[in-house]
């Protein structure tokens, strides 16, 4: 079950403590390509999540750690260093690179209206099109995995199949650290592990526009296949929640 | 973990001005999407995936398909469809190079797109415009923000570097043979090219490369006449 932490929240160090104020006046998160201000320093953080998920994970000779975000020199050499192979895939990067060949999809299907495209443009059938061509591991596969910001920025639908994958490739034990907002973020951010429990927030626009907070028995539903979860609620709006298989 | 930053010239500033690809084609400058950028990057080494002047070279414009191997450094900035062999050299795919196929190298430097994976012996660096699906193992990663990368990212223990296959020749000794008069081929030394070979990216027609026999000892140049791809991000 889900239960709040009763330590303190998880609060931002700040490496600079006048941009990191003035970061909190930014406003909130533009849509894809628009011109969010970036000009904010880096913020590190503490990850009681983080440093949960290692202590479930570690003791696996060559384990396996996923990373959803998007590579970083420093998550690299933290987890390499400790043994793990660290496999990366951009997942909002990708969901926004499929969004863009969707919504292509009606005029190549207008051009070529013999072609066995209209079907397929169902958006009800996007969560099985973008899983046929992402997150292709076999199952079992993972100790670990890092969502970070996703499941929020994702779809309802393409959220739950995404998580029902990670279920899948995630080997009974395993644990995936999953960061949620009970509101629409100030920013978007993209995070670097610097050690156990110490992230470093790095301001970036966001891959594909927030879409809602999502409610905690949604949550539970969601990751129904997942044993237990652990939250930890930071000031900083983010939610850690931490699932393991 | 971020290697020398004198280790290669400034791509701006070549130290030696012939032969290179043209500018705009070679510039290794990275043509990050702004949705990538980072204001609080690293401060990070100049992409150095610029040709080198004894590199060989298969510039913008040129299609290979096949396997290429050799002991001298490498510079792609056309599309290579096979795989690399080139235990003690570098191999660097610039911005407008593309290698669908396995890279094993000495040092791997990718600016461009790969599909493949990468291994290196001594070290792998994937510059900011650099675009990565396959899986990577290197003794030193170096990793600029904004690259791209989809895979398993391994950092090899010094056993492990051996594992990199011992097979590249250096006794044949091929160049791409001229075809028409879009590029043009030195001699090689060093560098064995199994492959075919296209003029362009447009080109209809494609060319088995072939031996020539000139033994002349020179770096092996694929230079295209007219610079038809610029620079950037191919994703």
């Amino acid at each position: 079950m889900n239960w709040p932490s009763r330590q303190r929240p998880d609060q931002p160090s700040r490496t600079t403590a006048g941009s990191a104020a003035s970061a909190a006046r930014v406003p909130v998160s533009n849509p894809p390509g628009g011109t969010q201000d970036l000009s904010a320093a880096s913020v590190r953080r503490i990850s009681n999540g983080l440093k949960e998920l290692l202590s479930a994970i570690e003791g696996a000779d060559r384990g396996e750690v996923l990373d959803l975000g998007p590579i970083s020199q420093a998550t690299v050499d933290f987890f390499t260093s400790r043994g793990f192979r660290l496999h990366t895939q951009d997942l909002l990067r990708a969901w926004r690179e499929f969004l863009a060949e969707e919504l292509e999809r009606p005029a190549r299907a207008s051009a070529r209206p013999d072609a066995p495209d209209q079907q397929a443009g169902d958006p009800g059938l996007r969560p099985a099109r973008f899983l046929a061509r992402h997150l292709q591991f076999e199952p079992q596969k993972f100790h670990g995995v890092l969502l970070w910001d996703s499941l929020d920025y994702l779809d309802a639908a393409v959220g739950a199949a995404v998580v029902a994958r990670l279920a899948n490739v995630l080997r009974p034990g395993g644990a995936a650290l999953l960061h949620l907002h009970d509101k629409p973020p100030e920013r978007f951010w993209r995070y670097r592990v610097l050690d156990a429990q110490t992230l470093e927030c790095v301001p970036a626009t966001a891959p594909v526009v927030f879409q809602r907070p999502i409610p905690n028995r949604e949550i539970m539903n969601i990751f129904h296949d997942f044993r237990t979860s652990k939250t930890f609620v930071g000031r900083d709006q983010i939610r850690e929640v931490l699932f393991l298989r | 973990m971020w290697f020398k930053q004198n280790e290669q010239k400034s791509p701006q500033q070549p130290e030696t001005p012939t032969p290179r690809p043209q500018p705009t084609t070679a510039a290794p400058t990275p043509a990050v999407a702004p949705t990538e950028a980072a204001p609080t990057a690293p401060a990070v080494a100049a992409p150095s995936a610029s040709p080198a002047a004894n590199s060989s070279r298969i510039t913008p414009g040129i299609t290979l398909k096949g396997e290429v191997s050799g002991k001298e450094d490498l510079w792609i900035g056309g599309s290579i469809d096979g795989k690399l062999h080139f235990d003690s050299a570098r191999v660097s795919v610039g911005a407008s190079g593309k290698v669908h196929g396995e890279i094993e190298a000495r040092e791997v430097v990718i600016e461009g797109k790969v599909e493949g994976n990468l291994r290196a012996t001594e070290r792998l660096e994937i510059a900011a415009s650099g675009n990565v699906h396959g899986d990577a193992a290197a003794p030193r990663v170096a990793l600029q923000e904004g690259a791209i990368f989809n895979g398993a990212m391994e950092i090899l223990r010094p056993g492990e570097s051996r594992s990199v296959t011992q097979g590249a020749s250096a006794s044949s000794r091929t160049a791409a043979a001229s075809r028409g008069s879009r590029f043009q081929s030195a001699q090689a030394a060093g560098a064995s090219v199994s492959a075919v070979v296209a003029t362009s990216p447009s080109a209809t027609a494609s060319a088995a490369a072939e031996a020539p026999e000139n033994p002349a000892a020179a770096p092996t140049v694929f230079r295209h006449g007219i610079a038809s791809e610029s620079s950037g991000r191919s994703d």
